[in-house]
């Protein structure tokens, strides 16, 4: 078995390969997860149900989902214990994500201004509850869905709210059929007889889950792919749950029925996760406290070893944790450098959700299901990843209140839509600048724009459902159902939305620089240094001027860095915390996500000594070139202080090098990772580096078709970066090695 | 008080698990391939990196000696007149010129490694004092070693225990986990050509504290033209296996990165080999090295 196990994933493997060269060389570049998506093999565009050309509302996405899914071409692998690939993001295909007419004008003005990364209008992002489909299967949702439709659907709206969601399960059902179909018209030709035993084998599997609940391990991930396949199809949706434990009892079940071994295990979820690189987690305690990892957490982890590609599991990380499963994740992550798994901090995470008056029990069910994301799985509507605030042009704005305040040139921008700041600050006139006055600014800023991100929020949560009704995570939501509400219209349990903030490391580094340089040292007066940012150091001496600031002491190596580290970070989740009411609640993070650049590119020259449109730093991760050697430790600490600390996620974006260790490297490791997490660490996303081979890979991406690397929360090929996004991951390899 | 060039955090070379490894200034020894000769003196001293100097000049007008000089678009340091005061670094935002030694206090030394302390824990790792000479400040090693016991932060000292050890010190010696010891040369008045001081006092010092019952894990750094020989590290480690508390024998190979420095802190190098040491010629040493070696009654 183990052979035929290796023959059949090189099969699986190679045809990966292809098809990611396929999408490099039809669609470019691809600064995003791999998602397991292939290319369209036929021809669909959307159905507008709107002069805008766009479609809304339930009806517009079902019928769009509906003619789409018919539509759809089958898959099938002979080396693949399962059907069915994805090819078309449905929601992406959208003209727009919202119908910006709709946003009152304040509100769009003053996001542009801040330069908000908002996400209205966006779906997913949230976490479904998987065992409940198990629990119940198509069929059973289909019933679950009439039961309902029957108690609570009055008006043409609630009619159609069910029926829509039952067309969608029916589109899917129509999908698996055509499979089913496929399969039989190949066994009429298959010959070797593995090949036909195993197609045989997915027709029995895909004909009892058309409409039953699955009940063996091979039925119970086939319906995961389905869900999962018309999800991303759907909206994207890549959220996964807590896999070992849901698929235990399954495991134990063959075993009982002497239908499965542990190599025909490996083999299944070997497949399974080849097919999509879905948010999964493993270990970590259960309601209770307790260790849940199990024989199928290993059995996951040798399946990673086969698919050896972009893969996002998770391993809980907790005091009670099994730590042989521990060394054995933190082992394949240093011997395949391919960016899996990584790790969450549980009891951080836990004692953070508390502190909303959540109970520990609910707590431990929140797991990472994303790049940032903290899930409640099927109970809680977050909007994970969708809001940051790019603190660093809020500074940019402060440092403009102060200098127009003061009688000095305010920075490039629009002037007049900082006035109302600056009247609100009119004792500071005919001030000269101080520290004091640029805190002042720079806390009354992030304070407006975290009031716009939230009423952004608000407003999304207020017409989402008559935009992108989340007709496929609704059916597997605790809520939404039962109640015949979207889950952003009251249909969930809970509603914790995630805002983040963004470029920490940048703020920090521009508050050090000034304190240091102009109040401590007197080196450069806050003219002189807002005229350098103003030409973005192009002016007279701009450049000494620019070194100078960029060698004061930053945040990551210095205790004035860590100083303005925790003041930011603790203002930032102050004014977020206070957003909240009785219905939302809003919990700070800090993450950027992909938006380094793009941040950076709308915000001018910062006192840091970085220029005009370049990056800003990413994640809580300390700028590029914060210290001069021995990052490592360094940039946990900092992190670790600067954690919001609500049950959202400060990650951890580490490049870790094995060959500088002497002895064995994931000793080392796996004692950052804990040192990290007690120090109240919440998420670590490694990359073992391999410099040479990555700055080789940057100048010759198409040599290395299948290096993975770990570019934020998610991984992605390397060959289908940006150029821009190459060096994002470049730049912090450097600053490590 | 103690003069540091140097902490390294994640140091994994040092001793077990993550070490933050503290260099201690001064060295009453004078190894001629020294590769950290910014320790000879328990003073700071003024590094002028010259491939990083873009020649701005914004140093010149701030060292109060005017010790420093623009020749050629970088910058040249007059050692007669420099006095290591640093007052130049600051205004270097090249980082070319950086004061190497730092003065610490003990409580703050101990502050920074408390920082730390959660990866010493995760890891079993802890703190190493090398240097330089670490016991040519024996009160400060002392008090550290006392103050990191008291925090449950492992110790471990590098040292060529080349210096006269006052009681308390050896009584502080034994709340360390381990010593590392370096025997360069067995052949005292060898040992005295090439690091300018007899051996007499190390060997009497290893033989004492073997008698004290502290762990020692012995080094020699091997070193072409001076101790390369399959006879005298044969020899040392004869001597290894006279002890009752050694707990190993490590060869490490010569590397010339350290030579770079010189020129940097106005030194003069004197052992100017400039390749790594030959790989085959090591591994042969090595063989001996555990041939010989019995550690615990047991070859290794």
């Amino acid at each position: 078995m183990k052979n035929n196990l290796e023959k059949k994933m090189e099969e699986l493997r190679k045809a990966k390969s292809i098809q990611t060269q396929e999408k490099l060389t039809y669609e470019g570049y691809l600064d995003e997860n791999d998602y397991g998506r292939i290319l369209p093999t036929f021809e669909w565009s959307i159905i507008p149900n709107d002069d805008d050309g766009n479609f809304y509302g339930a009806e517009g996405w079902c019928n769009n989902f509906c003619d789409l899914m018919s539509k759809h071409d089958v898959y099938d692998d002979d080396a693949d214990a399962f059907s069915g690939r994805w090819m078309y993001f449905m929601s992406k295909m959208r003209p727009a994500k919202f119908d910006s007419r709709k946003i009152p004008s304040d509100l769009k003005n003053t996001l542009s201004t801040y330069g908000i990364d908002e996400g209205i209008g966006l779906g997913a992002h949230f976490c479904p509850d998987y065992q409940m489909g198990l629990d119940l299967g198509w069929g059973g949702l289909l019933e679950k869905i009439d039961a309902y439709k029957t108690l609570n659907a009055k008006t043409d709206e609630q009619k159609e709210f069910y029926e829509c969601h039952k067309r969608v399960i029916q589109a899917v059902q129509g999908w698996i059929e055509r499979h089913i179909q496929l399969l039989e018209a190949k066994l009429q030709v298959a010959t070797d007889p593995e090949i036909k035993l195993n197609i045989e084998e997915k027709i029995e599997v895909n004909k009892h889950i058309l409409n039953g609940k699955p009940q063996t391990l091979r039925e119970v991930l086939q319906w995961i792919i389905w869900f999962h396949l018309g999800s991303r199809t759907f909206n994207r949706d890549g959220a996964g749950g807590q896999l070992d434990s849901m698929l235990m009892p399954y495991f134990e079940n063959d075993l009982k029925n002497k239908s499965i071994d542990r190599d025909l295990a490996v083999y299944y979820l070997a497949s399974f996760l080849i097919n999509d690189p879905v948010y999964w987690q493993i270990g970590g305690p259960d309601a209770e406290g307790n260790d849940q990892s199990c024989e199928m957490s290993y059995i996951i982890l040798d399946a990673c070893e086969h698919v050896n590609s972009a893969l996002n599991i998770t391993l809980r990380v907790f005091e009670g944790m099994d730590e042989a499963l521990f060394d054995k994740a933190a082992r394949l992550l240093i011997k395949y450098k391919e960016a899996w798994p990584r790790f969450s901090g549980d009891s951080s995470l836990v004692k953070g959700f508390c502190k909303l008056g959540y109970s520990k029990e609910l707590a431990r069910e929140r797991i990472a299901v994303g790049c940032n994301w903290m899930s409640l799985p099927g109970k809680e509507y977050t909007c994970n990843d969708l809001y940051k605030v790019n603190m660093v042009k809020v500074f940019e704005m402060a440092w403009n209140d102060m200098m127009k305040a003061c009688g000095f040139p305010a920075l490039a921008g629009d002037i007049k839509t900082y006035t109302h700041v600056v009247k609100g600050n009119a004792k500071h006139h005919s001030q000269e600048p101080s520290l004091e006055m640029l805190t002042s600014f720079f806390r009354e800023r992030l304070k407006m724009a975290v009031n716009i991100t939230a009423e952004a929020i608000r407003f999304h949560l207020s017409n989402q459902k008559n935009n992108m009704i989340e007709l496929f995570l609704n059916i597997l939501s605790h809520g939404p159902i039962e109640k015949g509400r979207d889950i952003s219209d009251g249909g969930a349990m809970y509603y914790n939305l995630a805002i983040d903030g963004a470029g920490i490391g940048t703020v920090a580094d521009s508050f050090c620089a000034v304190e240091q340089r102009i109040v401590e040292e007197n080196r450069v007066s806050w003219k002189d240094l807002n005229s350098c940012l103003r030409t973005s150091w192009n002016n007279i001496d701009g450049e000494d001027m620019r070194r100078m600031m960029k060698a004061s002491d930053r945040y990551g190596s210095s205790e004035r860095g860590e100083k303005w580290g925790v003041w930011i970070s603790e203002i930032m989740s102050s004014a977020i915390l206070k957003e909240s009411d009785a219905t939302l609640k809003f919990i700070p993070g800090l993450f950027s996500w992909a938006n380094a650049h793009l941040f950076g590119k709308v915000v001018g020259a910062t006192p840091d000594g970085r220029r005009f449109g370049e990056p800003i730093s990413h994640g809580a991760n300390p700028s590029s070139g914060f210290a001069e050697n021995g990052t490592v430790l360094e940039e946990s600490m900092i992190i670790a202080k600067v954690q919001p600390e609500y049950g959202n996620t400060a990650p951890l974006q580490l490049e870790f090098d094995p060959f500088e260790i002497e002895g064995d490297p994931s000793e080392i490791l796996k004692a950052v990772i804990k040192a990290h997490f007690q120090m109240g660490g919440t998420l670590i996303n490694v990359n073992i580096l391999d410099k040479d081979m990555i700055l080789e890979a940057d100048k010759n991406p198409e040599k290395f078709p299948n290096l993975v690397v770990r570019v934020t929360g998610f991984s992605a090929y390397f060959c289908m970066l940006t150029p821009e996004f190459r060096r994002l991951v470049v730049d912090r390899i450097l600053q490590s090695a | 008080m103690a003069f540091i060039s140097n902490i390294q955090h994640l140091s994994t070379s040092d001793g077990p698990g993550i070490r933050s490894t503290v260099f201690l200034m001064g060295c009453n020894l004078r190894c001629s391939w020294c590769h950290n000769p910014e320790n000879f003196k328990a003073s700071p001293i003024l590094s002028l990196n010259s491939n990083l100097c873009i020649g701005c000049g914004n140093c010149l007008s701030h060292c109060p000696q005017n010790a420093l000089s623009l020749e050629s678009g970088k910058v040249m340091v007059d050692r007669t007149s420099c006095d290591n005061c640093g007052q130049c670094v600051t205004y270097c935002y090249q980082n070319a010129l950086e004061i190497k030694g730092f003065d610490y206090s003990e409580d703050s030394l101990l502050k920074i490694l408390l920082k730390y302390k959660p990866y010493y824990t995760c890891s079993g790792g802890g703190v190493t004092f090398s240097g330089g000479e670490p016991l040519l400040n024996q009160g400060f090693v002392k008090n550290m070693i006392g103050k990191l016991k008291e925090n449950d932060i492992d110790v471990i000292i590098e040292t060529s225990l080349s210096v006269q050890l006052d009681v308390s010190t050896e009584l502080a010696l034994t709340f360390c986990s381990m010593l590392y010891v370096d025997i360069k040369k067995f052949n005292s008045s060898e040992h005295e050509q090439w690091t300018g001081s007899g051996n007499e006092l190390i060997i009497k010092n290893i033989r004492k504290l073997d008698c004290l019952g502290i762990p020692m894990f012995f080094r020699t750094p091997v070193i072409p033209g001076v101790n390369d020989s399959e006879t005298e590290i044969a020899l040392i480690a004869n001597f290894v296996n006279t002890l009752t508390n050694a707990k190993g024998y490590q060869l490490i190979p010569y590397h010339p990165l350290g030579l770079p420095k010189y020129p940097q802190l106005g030194l003069e190098a004197k052992f100017l080999f400039l390749e790594n040491m030959d790989k085959k010629t090591f591994e042969d040493l090595v063989r001996v090295a555990n041939n010989v070696i019995q550690v615990g009654g047991k070859k290794r």
